[in-house]
């Protein structure tokens, strides 16, 4: 039986990374609406969420089969991967090494593409193109994370739950303000999944190599707090190096 | 086969993005299968060697990272 403390980190990592990726497809898919018209960045997003549930149906019972040692190594060592990745991103832009994600920015690129592209005939193929990558690229990591703590921990409906939430909140707030969530802390948030992620990893890996963490299932706990230290702690010390 | 091409480059990148530290952490955990279960320390010290491995490769990774930008 899992404990609250895995459960709990499970769907909360799937809900902060959902919030992030969605602001980011919510980007585009605004500024497909805005210059080439709202009826194709709806067609792309409705087709780029079909495919990436239909990713979840297909590959989340697939998992759900192989021998639990090899899916919490294989999935421990993706996630450790994917984990670290965004947390060592995260630091390098909270230490102002590499420069945040700035979504208005990103908007006005993607208006300004837009406007340059082809000029619009009947059925609009480049803005449902458009929506649809983007939806689809934002949310590959999301339907990663969904499988990975999913169904090494037997969650993969909450976990889906939590991104569907997350998915619904920043579909809500675009509908209400009409243009880029760029208030969002982006970067704390990416910081926090890549320290959940990164804790998740590890702990995985080490069943999987059959090692024993003390506390069991709320060594997660425990591990997440020391990656947040770590990297609480290399971010000013990175400041200090790249200013040099 | 352009498109082929490009999934399988967005799924990679979904994992790797300085290949070093990528392979670092691979041969961290090959390492560890391979030596930690024979080291003659208590059973949640492997596990502690192996977390505090992770650590130091992020935080000397992040670190290299800074120092590149820099130089």
């Amino acid at each position: 039986m899992l404990s609250l403390a895995h459960a709990g980190t499970a769907i909360a990592s799937a809900f902060v990374a959902s919030l992030v990726e969605a602001v980011e497809a919510l980007t585009i898919v605004l500024a497909v609406g805005t210059v080439r018209g709202w009826r194709p960045a709806l067609a792309g997003t409705v087709a780029g969420l079909a495919f990436l549930t239909l990713l979840v149906l297909a590959f989340g019972p697939l998992l759900a089969r192989m021998p639990i040692e090899y899916l919490q190594l294989a999935v421990g060592v993706l996630l450790l991967l994917f984990g670290m990745r965004w947390l060592r991103k995260a630091i390098l832009r909270a230490a102002g090494v590499i420069a945040l994600h700035d979504e208005a920015l990103a908007f006005a690129d993607g208006c300004a593409a837009l406007r340059a592209a082809h000029p619009r005939r009947g059925w609009d193929a480049i803005a449902v193109v458009t929506a649809f990558k983007a939806v689809v690229l934002e949310g590959l990591e999301v339907v990663f994370i969904v499988l990975a703590v999913g169904a090494v921990g037997g969650l993969l409906v909450p976990a889906s739950l939590g991104a569907l939430a997350a998915c619904a909140l920043v579909a809500i707030a675009g509908c209400a303000v009409h243009r880029p969530l760029a208030r969002i802390p982006e970067n704390t948030l990416k910081f926090a999944v890549g320290v959940l992620l990164s804790a998740f990893g590890a702990f995985w890996v080490g069943e999987g190599l059959g090692l024993h963490w003390p506390g069991d299932d709320l060594a997660i706990l425990g591990i997440a707090a020391l990656f947040l230290a770590a990297a609480a702690a290399a971010a000013p010390l990175a400041r200090e190096e790249s200013a040099g | 086969m352009k498109w082929l091409a490009a999934a399988a480059r967005e799924i990679a990148g979904l994992f790797v993005e300085d290949v070093g530290f990528t392979l670092c952490i691979l041969a961290w955990v090959a390492l560890a299968a391979l030596v930690l279960r024979e080291l003659p320390v208590g059973e949640p010290w492997r596990a502690a060697i192996f977390l505090a491995g992770c650590l130091a490769l992020l935080v000397e990774n992040v670190l290299r990272a800074a120092r590149k930008r820099a130089g």
